[in-house]
């Protein structure tokens, strides 16, 4: 049975924020993935899916159970590294990155892997079981709701994916794997919020809102209908923008290393996040590498004062430090427009 | 019991594969002098006791600590403990392995093992569930790490200093874990433009090429380190002068620290300086370079009563009086000022002069205490978040229990306990037998949240407006740092003939928003009303999730006038159900918002009393006054 079609990433409408900002990660992927924030049905994880669809084929190394790269110089899980070192070579086999969701109600054993209990208790031998992170590696993690886990569990996803790697130490085990995922979460800011510190984790959060100008909902609809009617002749349709966009991003991927970093850019950085008061210097990071990234998908060597504006408006929402007794009114805009 | 040297025992296994080791470089790390101080003294003299880095996200306290342990003179290592470790790994147990292969219960140190002569890294220390700190502390008090479970006993040596990071906003940390620490300093991010951008700069360099920019500091690294290993090599030729000795005394003694620690870490301190930096013996100017670190932590608090009993002594304006006859305004009308600029004054209100009779005589009376905080300080904040057991399988495991409770079943726990029996149960295959008694359980913990209800009088008593409106950004700011999701807010408004949930409990401040837009005041006052809807509301909380820690805010004047049976007294009505309305785990804090009247006072106190719950009294609501009382209180456990 073939897997099922996802909708195409290129026939969304709208939702241009939440689509750079997955864009952005994937051409720099160190941006440390993207909180979107907004209601149900907001097209997030059919984004996120189609997305995915558009990433080029790699390799993984045959019988690895965490997806490693087929490349003994690479930083592999215990057992590939085992195998190399016996002598073994491992042969590559085509790899799609993919969307591992994390399911709701899970817990820390599922999510970070185990004791083998099977083959403790019929074989007697002492082995890890790997978990969600070990399937996560080299993809991406989707976390639906991510406001509604437990803290702890968050932390644990959030540490991973800025370490990318996943140690283990817990109920008898000792293991430590690669784990490097783009972590992508969505949360409804009304069913409550994450931690500053949880927050300040997530590179890039963007506002989807359901799309609003009635021209638009009615394209929404009409795409959404004319995808179920038939999958494949939709897919088909918009096969070769979906192209035109790998080849794209992959061109960005490369295009990053040439791009400077020039003082004036950085200075104006600075400015933004001092006027917006953010805490920490993640903030500062991830606004110039974000700007660096849509220079890049330009196919730009140079980044500008609005690539920096643009990167500023995904960068800081989640990041501007509440002030008390103070209401909530906050203009990024003037604050952009007073920094360059 | 024995002792365990590395060769008997299984090695804990080192996990980090040799590939990531490539750590950011100590000596690139821009500014925050006063914490690589720290945290190179800690090096020179691990006797010191470690440090504790307070500061917010993204200012480098992992980094720092990280790339300090490259830096640890002989050889020592950093041990990070790692997020969902659980017990029996951070201790130590039996070697699951070899009791399932061989039915033998070899002994497996936990990984402070690892850490003995080294570091041991804790991240958001005050989030560290309570039992494993306490084991922790206990083992960094004693260089030594005693593990009796499964059947074995055995100790191994285990002497650490302790590096832990927190950010102050998100919690205290308990006394004992708190004195633990030898140095303790709080960093901020830079503000400065030029370092930040320089900060940038260094970071995309290291993530750029990891290996060209460690190797591009590693003449600096290599000369800090050998700087660090000659003063721990010399620190015991220093001289500590009894010039210096007294000084370190009387700063201690100045910043009323408690106990000997103090002035030891001070001194110790300061030699640890003067080893850094070459000096024969201590002089007093390193005294005063590190009273700062050694003493951050340690200055007594002073308990304080609340501000107005102080406020009273000058002169303030009385307020004008409640007339009962005053028309309702029926919507807010935001251009009013209420506080002071009416000047009408009732009969049955004392002058001027008989305000200091009055409040004399209301010194008598229970009157909540507070603690002050330094400004912005570690201690002043949102009150400590326990880590408590939860009963209903919520939480992450952190240990084994033996008591059955009937909570889900711990088997690597049971396999260890099982392991040491099979041959005695005659197992002749590779299944393990598992036999009742073999049963763990697992113990989980989760951090408790608390909850504050906000029962807001909106009548038309005078100055509705104004407690609304404080009440509402109250209400505001608390969600704003309400950092636990599981923390949650909810406002009652009551005014009319009833109560109503106009925010129900929620750690959302969008939704807060949104329900507290408008707020209606006028009317008459249904008290009781307002506390059964209150009670009802912590019921409803409590029934899903019961570890939580309720507090139940009321703002009124105290004069009810709307009873729930019309044929009642409103007042001796509202004593009645405000006895009612207790519950254990349930803190009431009465707010009086009625200023200068003995009247309103007295029934206040009689309400807090019926509610067995603490009377505050505020001359002028203020926000703010009012969210660092709530938070000041919320901890308060009754017994």
């Amino acid at each position: 049975m073939s897997k099922p079609l996802n909708f195409p990433f290129t026939a969304l409408v709208g939702q241009d924020d939440m689509k750079t900002a997955l864009i952005l990660n994937v051409i720099d992927p160190s941006l440390s993935g993207v909180l979107i924030r907004g209601e149900k049905g907001t097209a997030k994880s059919t984004a996120v899916r189609g997305l995915a669809d558009l990433l080029p084929e790699t390799e993984t190394a045959q019988g690895c159970r965490f997806n490693c790269p087929p490349d003994p110089k690479a930083d592999l899980c215990p057992e590939c590294r085992e195998r190399y070192e016996a002598g073994e070579e491992i042969p590559g086999q085509p790899y799609r990155t993919r969307v591992v969701e994390l399911p709701v109600g899970a817990t820390e054993d599922r999510v970070l892997g185990t004791l083998d209990i099977e083959k403790a208790i019929t074989e007697g031998i002492k082995e890890f079981s790997p978990g969600l992170l070990a399937q996560a590696n080299r993809n991406i993690l989707y976390v639906d709701e991510v406001n509604l886990l437990d803290d702890h569990l968050v932390d644990i996803l959030l540490d991973s994916a800025a370490m990318g790697v996943n140690v283990v130490e817990r109920e008898g085990v000792s293991y430590a794997h690669p784990a490097r995922f783009t972590l992508v979460g969505t949360m409804n800011p009304e069913e409550g919020e994450l931690r500053p510190q949880l927050l300040d984790r997530f590179g890039l959060c963007v506002q989807v809102e359901g799309v609003n100008r009635a021209d638009d909902r009615a394209e929404v609809v009409k795409r959404r209908l004319a995808f179920e009617a038939n999958p494949e002749k939709f897919c088909r349709s918009h096969g070769r923008a979906g192209k035109a966009l790998t080849k794209k991003m992959a061109k960005a991927g490369r295009l990053i290393k040439r791009i400077k970093l020039p003082d004036e850019r950085l200075d104006q950085v600075v400015r933004i996040s001092l006027a917006v008061g953010t805490d920490g210097h993640r903030a500062d990071l991830t606004m110039i590498k974000a700007a660096r990234a849509l220079a890049a998908f330009d196919g730009r060597l140079e980044i500008t004062e609005e690539d920096v504006d643009r990167a500023a408006r995904l960068a800081l929402p989640h990041r501007i430090k509440r002030k008390p007794f103070e209401e909530m009114v906050f203009d990024l805009e003037e604050i952009l427009a007073a920094c360059r | 019991m024995h002792q365990i040297n590395d060769s008997t025992a299984s090695r804990a296994v080192p996990v980090r594969p040799p590939a990531t080791e490539l750590v950011y470089p100590f000596t690139a790390l821009v500014g925050q002098e006063l914490m690589k101080t720290a945290l190179l003294l800690t090096a020179v003299d691990p006797t010191l006791g470690g440090v504790l880095i307070l500061g917010h996200k993204g200012t480098a306290k992992s980094t720092a600590a990280r790339g300090l342990a490259r830096l640890w003179p002989d050889g020592g290592r950093l041990v990070t403990l790692p997020l969902g470790a659980t017990e029996d790994k951070v201790i130590g147990s039996i070697d699951i392995e070899a009791a399932l292969a061989q039915g033998r219960a070899r002994p497996e140190p936990g990984l402070l093992s690892r850490a003995d002569r080294g570091v041991l890294y804790i991240d958001e220390v005050n989030l560290l569930d309570e039992h494993l700190s306490a084991l922790i502390l206990d083992a960094a008090a004693r260089g030594l790490v005693q593990v009796e479970r499964e059947g074995v006993s055995f100790s191994y040596p285990a002497r650490f200093s302790l590096i832990g990071t927190m950010n102050p906003e998100e919690g205290q940390l308990s006394p004992q874990l708190l004195d633990r620490f030898g140095l303790a300093v709080e960093i901020h991010s830079e503000q400065d433009p030029d370092l930040r951008r320089q900060v940038i700069r260094r970071r995309l360099a290291f993530e750029d090429d990891p290996a060209a920019f460690v190797k591009k500091f590693s003449a600096r690294e290599r000369g800090v380190a050998n700087m660090v290993q000659r003063a721990r090599d010399r620190i015991r030729d220093i001289i500590v002068p009894d010039a210096v000795m007294i000084k370190a005394g009387l700063i201690a003694q100045s910043a009323s620290a408690a106990g000997q620690r103090a002035e030891l870490s001070l001194i110790k301190a300061a030699r640890a300086l003067a080893a850094l930096n070459d000096q024969p013996k201590v002089s007093p100017a390193d005294v005063i370079a590190v009273a700062d670190l050694a003493l951050y932590h340690r200055r007594r608090q002073e308990e304080e009563v609340v501000h107005q009993m102080e406020q009273v002594q000058s002169d303030q304006p009385p307020r004008p009086d409640n007339k009962e006859e005053k028309p309702a305004p029926a919507s807010p009308d935001r251009s009013q000022a209420p506080e002071r600029s009416k000047s009408q004054t009732s009969g049955t209100e004392e002058a001027g002069g008989g305000l200091e009779k009055m409040f004399e005589a209301n010194k008598a009376y229970q009157v909540a205490t507070s603690q002050t905080s330094r400004n912005g300080g570690f201690l002043g904040s949102s009150g400590r978040r326990l880590r408590r057991e939860t009963g209903d399988g919520s939480g992450h495991y952190v240990r084994a229990s033996m008591d059955r409770l009937g909570r889900e079943i711990a088997l690597d726990a049971t396999l260890r306990a099982a392991a040491p029996n099979q041959n005695k149960r005659g197992r002749t295959d590779r299944r393990v037998i598992i036999k009742s008694p073999d049963i763990r359980e697992k113990v989980k913990v989760k951090t408790t949240g608390r909850l504050v209800i906000f029962a807001v009088d909106a009548s038309g008593s005078m100055g509705s407006l104004l407690r609304m409106r404080e009440a509402k950004a109250a209400v505001l700011s608390l969600l704003a740092e309400a950092y636990q999701k599981r923390d949650r807010v909810g406002m009652i408004s009551f005014r009319g003939q009833t109560a109503d949930v106009i925010l129900p409990p929620t750690n959302s401040v969008e939704l807060a928003q949104k329900c507290l837009e408008d707020l209606p005041t006028g009317g008459k006052t249904p008290l009781a009303h307002a506390l059964l809807t209150a009670r009802e509301v912590v019921d409803r909380e409590m029934a899903r999730d019961n570890k939580l820690d309720p507090l139940v805010v009321l703002l009124s004047d105290g004069k009810p006038n709307v009873p729930l049976n019309s044929k009642a007294d409103a007042w001796d009505e509202l004593l009645e159900i405000a006895v009612r309305v207790r519950r254990p785990g349930l803190n009431y804090l009465v707010v009086d918002t009625d200023w200068g009247h003995y009247l309103s006072f007295n029934l206040c106190r009689q309400l807090a009393e019926s509610l067995d719950g603490q009377l505050i009294k505020l001359d002028d609501l203020r926000a703010e006054g009012l969210v660092k009382l709530v938070q000041e209180k919320a901890p308060v456990r009754r017994r």
